[in-house]
């Protein structure tokens, strides 16, 4: 008792030692349900930083800097009348409440260095959208007196004008074979054929190459792969036993042909989030609702009630980032700290999903659909024989798998599906997965050796005749009735959140949702409202991803991030121009992408000597003031190392390839955990975050790759082999003519002749001198 | 303007950082924009660093704790019973929660002068024991692998974060000119769970991704060409190419990622020489080679994965990391007693060799040394004579970077179930490595899409525990 009284007396002059007693008494006591740490806050509060006392919980600041003995942490840990006792089971041990008494009373003091959690940023929202956060810039209409602009001209007006203003102009135009090469990369993501650059450079019609490219099959497979990058694109599971999903393609396949038939924007987002609810009878929309199902997934988690949850907060994520361009991930577990989100519109948007269960093997057309059922009808009997031979095999099998889960999904999975609600039916469903995982492989299993033997056998007679029909992955709802997901505050039951949208865009109201006979309506309702005429920010954050992949930077710079971290744009008329533009223009990518590409602003030479203050001052060319230079994408690197010694198999479309496959990139197989190393190391976008922009790298690795990686090797043999048997009289002009789509300059041709010269008769002459032109830097660059 | 004076615009630091793994003069730009600091060079962190580099000893797929570093009586004692209700409920991955406790067949000594439990397992280790520093009471979000290893990795169970030894070159760059600032080393062929996602950079810059160095064969991919291409003819191919890049450069002289590029090929040919170097053994005495295992069959081969981390460790590489058991190896969910003796065996001389050498070549000083799986083992049994996996407290240890060694921190309960005193999250244990290094993990940050991003994701604290 005297050691007691002595620490209250010496407390009242000096604080306790935060690192030492406080920080270890909250963490002990409190942190289990407020800190990031453990991912609680019970009453919106958490008490791990000196903002998260500061702003406090539902019932408003856990301390009170002015009076600080009237702070309701306080009140709390003392138990007082009026006020919920904390923690709520037991009071402190008498040490520790006088340590945090100690601590308050002194005010709270959290020293910077602790480093527990970050500093203070903003006060809370608590819920609560203000009118000035409705006034941040992108969540405006599209400013009236923005002009659509839809062509050349226009863009090259809006450049200039903001160039002027700075007293800056443009520079001039590039090099037509260097424009050439730029846009044939830029529209298609191979060099220019020899034929084409010698057409070209005899007349050189922009407009008819653009027009050529857009209408080239390969314009899909380069512009789909920058959809691909941001929905992650992948071809496996992810996680340890990153299973391959032999039917993914499919999706990527029709990401492909949308480019190349050049869908309006909306309906391409449309069918991926809803095809189903809004074109249940085009059998495009089940391939496309592949988006769906491209999340990473755990084959034996046996926590299913959180990996549902997680796989659809995954999608809540995904969407917000491709569509919106928002990072609502922060408010899934609190307000947005800094942009107008709240934790409400994060759950909100999540329940437009809550309906979606997985469906495999569908079949992807009636016709298929057809053929499957009479293939049934046909083998029923067979069929029916192996499942009487395997029920007792089956039934042990299914003790097995239910026997890892916790006891709660064990009573799930016990109950007759039809039994339970809708929101336990998707649990079950994903549960159920891990007892056909075990159903698959019976016969591994079985221990009986001779019924083993005779169900092996009937399986594989039957997999022997059964056809390869055309399936997919896609997904479907639980139901016309759906639950919806909820939210815990303190001290009430679990908050079930309707559907709706972010509240700072509620001005745009949700269409109604109408019940399907098997569906809840609501992904059509989501894509309805991201697609609706006034929505600002849908078509705005794609007209800017498209600026972005055509100049390297975005007018928003920050394409995925529109928030108030996020950079405002440049040039911000231009941008609601170009929407406006490019919404009455019915959504279309193409007509977008010609007009940028035939601009003169596109077409300026990427290098520029005459004017360093340009330089300094925006040396990220933001403004424009030189054309833009880039290096090429993974894909191209690879794509072009076949193309250049005309060895690339130009096929569209097909199941995934192994990598030693001379297809395009884009149809190698992508797994996740075992990556292309020349693409990965070339900042190939991963398959397991949206990727909105690649970040360029300069590593040994990619040197080394290209001086000694075997596909480098293969393919200057072949290129040096090409440029001796090809009969022509100049073989230098022949080989940057392959390699580079253009002629070469007059110190690279000096630089090839005398390298030859010493040794033309050598057989590996030329293979080496390819070898060097495909791992220089005018291989590597497009200016 | 001419290829020299292009590269000038690369100042030394820049180059150094260049040389660092590679590295994007763009990406350059836009980090020291970001971090508010220029990272692009070796540079101090924030506090006082007590270790230069780190060796993480990765024992993959979940080594137990109970029968290593962490000795309960009372789980020999109960064996056979269930797990008294007591010590509360677990949701584990092979359904074991109500499986009876499996006793540990271990013989316990204490050893050196801090009197560490370390079992019988570990013999070697056992004579090192006033080097180390044995945590308890480490715990994890994962109950399976992948989820494990990569929350060990990169502090998230989900992939797509950066990884440790990422941050940590971000955060202090590489000293090295010749080599990558992260290397990572495995045993055998099979493929570590989640594979190179482990030491990838995330959303950060490749640059500062691990490489993975074969232990035999070509060290680096691509380091050797496929065929033996005759030096003359590389030499000559090598001139051409620097006639073609002289020439592009004078075109582009402000293009300061060019330069980056150029400086990036003339590494190669430096690192083209000097990585096979770094690992190679054939100079090491047969006393050294002895101090590791090397001359016995069961420990060579991760005897040569220490011995090389010693040489890359006094070549400056920043972040070194071994696993044993690539492939899940030590997940011993049933005969943990083959397993572990196996694996225990194979690593336990090599590991005691390590710290041996790097304390007598003044090395251990400023590295520091981890040990560690993703998680550790159920009391629980499993299929009878294996334990399930344990996120809810097992054991890791550190050794060098000045901490004194010869002791515990933290402790589980009285079955070794749950980590109960000084509890460490792997946040918190990250974020003390990161403080031995000098780095504030809270200060350490990248802006990825328009969100501060820190190693720890805002959570974790330095344990004081460790640093006293």
């Amino acid at each position: 008792m005297t050691f007691t009284l002595f620490i209250v007396c010496l407390g009242l002059a000096s604080p306790p030692d935060f690192n030492r007693e406080v920080l270890p008494t909250l963490r002990e006591h409190c942190f289990q349900c407020h800190s990031h740490e453990t991912g609680k806050n019970k009453g919106g509060l958490v008490v791990d930083s000196s903002n998260g006392l500061r702003l406090g919980g539902d019932g408003g600041p856990a301390v009170n800097a002015q009076k600080p003995d009237q702070s309701p942490l306080l009140l709390a840990i003392r138990r007082q009348e009026g006020v919920s006792a904390m923690p709520p089971a037991k009071a402190l041990p008498e040490p520790a409440r006088i340590v945090l008494e100690r601590w308050v009373l002194a005010g709270a003091p959290w020293p910077a260095e602790s480093g527990v959690s970050p500093k203070p940023v903003k006060a809370a929202r608590n819920g609560v959208i203000t009118p000035a956060d409705r006034t941040w810039w992108a969540f405006q209409p599209l400013a009236p007196t923005a002009v659509s602009v839809r062509d050349a001209q226009s863009i090259d007006l809006h450049i200039d004008s903001s160039l002027k203003a700075r007293g800056w102009n443009r520079a001039s135009p590039a090099d037509s074979a260097d424009w050439l090469r730029r846009v044939t990369y830029d529209l298609t993501g191979l060099p220019p054929a020899t034929a084409e650059a010698k057409a070209f450079a005899a007349n050189p019609d922009k407009s008819a190459a653009i027009d050529r490219l857009l209408a080239s099959p390969h314009f899909g497979e380069k512009w789909g792969r920058f959809w691909l990058d941001l929905v992650r694109y992948a071809e496996s599971d992810g996680y340890r036993a990153d299973e391959f999903r032999p039917t993914a393609w499919r999706y990527r396949d029709w990401v492909v042909a949308a480019w190349n038939s050049d869908m309006p924007y909306d309906r391409f987002l449309r069918l991926q989030l809803a095809g189903d609810e809004l074109e249940p009878n085009n059998p495009e929309s089940l391939i496309a609702l592949g988006y769906l199902r491209l999340g990473t997934y755990e084959y034996n988690q046996r926590d299913s009630t959180a990996q549902w949850n997680a796989i659809l907060e995954d999608i809540t994520d995904v969407t917000a980032d491709v569509a919106l361009g928002l990072g609502l991930a922060c408010a899934r577990c609190h307000d947005h700290k800094y942009d107008p989100l709240l934790q409400r519109d994060y759950h909100a948007l999540k329940s437009f999903f809550s309906g979606l269960v997985w469906r495999d093997d569908v079949p992807v057309s009636k016709a298929e659909a057809e053929r499957m059922l009479a293939w049934e009808k046909q083998t029923a009997q067979r069929r029916e024989q192996l499942a009487k031979l395997e029920a007792p095999h089956r039934r042990i099998a299914f003790q097995d798998a239910r026997a890892l889960f916790p006891p709660e999904l064990q009573k799930l999975l016990d109950t007759p599906r039809e039994q339970l609600s809708p929101a336990e039916k998707q649990v079950y469903d994903i549960a159920y997965r891990q007892v056909q995982y075990e159903y698959d492989h019976l016969e591994t299993r079985m221990k009986d050796a001779k019924a083993r033997e005779e169900i092996k056998k009937l399986r594989l007679e039957l997999k022997a005749e059964t056809p390869t029909f055309a399936t997919a992955q896609t997904v479907s709802e639980v139901g016309a009735t759906v639950d919806n997901p909820t939210v815990a505050k303190r001290g009430k039951k679990p908050e079930p959140i309707a559907p709706g949208v972010p509240t700072v865009l509620d001005r745009l109201g949700l269409p109604a949702i109408q019940v399907r006979a098997n569906s809840s309506g609501r992904r059509a309702a989501l894509a309805q409202w991201l697609t609706g005429p006034e929505n600002p920010l849908v078509p705005r954050v794609m007209v800017n991803r498209v600026w972005q992949r055509v100049f390297g930077k975005g007018l928003v710079a920050t394409t995925s991030d529109w928030g108030t971290l996020g950079e405002k744009p440049s040039h911000p008329e231009l941008l609601d121009g170009l929407t406006r533009g490019f919404i009455n223009g019915g959504w279309k990518l193409k007509p977008l992408i010609r007009a940028m590409v035939l601009s003169e602003t596109y077409g300026q030479s990427s290098v520029r000597l005459d004017n360093p203050a340009m330089r300094d001052s925006d040396s990220d060319n933001r403004y424009l003031w030189r054309g833009p230079s880039r290096r090429l994408d993974a894909e191209e690197v690879r794509d072009s190392l076949f193309a250049s010694a005309n060895t690339l198999d130009r096929t569209v479309g097909g199941p995934g390839v192994g990598d030693d496959a001379p297809r395009r990139s884009i149809y190698l197989k992508v797994r996740r955990n075992t990556r292309d190393p020349l693409l990965a190391a070339f900042d190939a976008a991963d398959g397991l975050q949206t990727t909105p922009q690649r970040l360029p790298t300069v590593t040994v690795t990619q040197t080394l790759l290209l001086r000694n990686g075997p596909l480098a090797e293969s393919q200057s043999a072949a290129l040096g082999k090409l440029i001796v048997s090809s009969g022509e009289g100049d073989r230098i002009k022949a080989l940057f003519l392959r390699a580079l789509g253009r002629l070469p300059r007059p110190e690279e041709a000096s630089a090839v002749e005398n390298a030859v010269a010493s040794h033309a008769n050598d057989a590996a002459c030329w293979t080496d001198t390819a070898h060097a032109v495909l791992e220089s830097n005018a291989f590597l660059y497009l200016e | 303007m001419s290829d020299a004076s292009a590269r000038d615009i690369l100042s030394r630091r820049e180059w150094l950082w260049t040389a660092g793994g590679g590295f994007g003069a763009l990406a350059m730009g836009a980090m020291a924009a970001q971090a508010g600091t220029n990272p692009s060079a070796p540079h101090g962190g924030h506090l006082k660093a007590r270790a230069k580099r780190v060796i993480f000893l990765f024992m993959e797929g979940g080594p137990s704790h109970l029968d290593t570093f962490d000795p309960k009586p009372l789980l020999n004692r109960l064996a056979g019973q269930k797990l008294p209700s007591s010590f509360g409920s677990v949701v584990t991955s092979m359904g074991t929660a109500d499986a009876p406790l499996l006793a540990s067949q271990r013989a316990w000594k204490q050893h050196g002068k801090g009197g560490l439990w370390v079992s019988d397992w570990l013999p070697n280790i056992a004579q090192r024991a006033d080097d180390l520093v044995v945590v308890r009471s480490v715990w994890c979000d994962a109950i399976n692998h992948s989820a494990g290893v990569c929350q060990m990795n990169t502090g998230t169970t989900m992939g797509g974060r950066p990884s440790l030894g990422s941050w940590v070159l971000y955060g202090l760059g590489s000293e090295n000119e010749n080599l990558p600032g992260f290397v990572v080393l495995t045993d055998g062929s099979a493929s570590v769970t989640n594979g190179a996602r482990n030491w990838g950079a995330g959303f950060m810059p490749a640059a500062y991704q691990g490489t993975k160095i074969e232990t035999t064969g070509p060290t680096l991919p691509g380091l050797v060409a496929k065929e033996i291409v005759a030096s003359d003819r590389q030499k000559r191919r090598g001139a051409l190419l620097g006639e073609l890049n002289r020439a592009h450069a004078a075109r582009t002289p402000a293009d300061t990622e060019l330069a980056a590029r150029i400086a990036s090929q003339e590494l190669a040919f430096r690192m083209q020489a000097a990585a096979p170097e770094a690992v190679d053994l054939t100079h090491e005495t047969p006393a050294t080679r002895a101090l590791y295992g090397i001359d016995r069959k069961e420990t060579a081969n991760f005897g040569k994965m220490c011995l090389m981390a010693r040489r890359l460790a006094e070549r400056d590489v920043r972040f070194i990391q071994l696993y044993s058991g690539a492939g899940s190896r030590w997940d011993a969910h049933a005969n943990i007693e083959k397993n572990h003796a196996l694996l225990c065996g194979g690593t336990d001389q090599p590991v005691a060799g390590l710290l041996t050498d790097l304390k007598q070549r003044g090395l251990l000083d400023d590295t520091l040394v981890i040990w560690g799986g993703e998680f550790g083992r159920t009391p629980m049994s499993e299929k009878g004579d294996g334990r399930d996996h344990n996120p809810w407290g097992f054991t890791m240890w550190m050794a060098g970077a000045g901490l004194k060694g010869g002791r515990t921190v933290g402790t589980t309960d009285e079955l070794g179930l749950r980590a109960v005193d000084e509890r460490m999250h792997v946040h918190d244990f990250h974020a003390t490595i990161l403080a031995l290094l000098g780095l504030d993990h809270t200060r350490v940050l990248w802006r990825h899409k328009g969100r501060p991003e820190r190693p720890t994701i805002n959570e974790g604290e330095p344990s004081l525990a460790i640093l006293a």
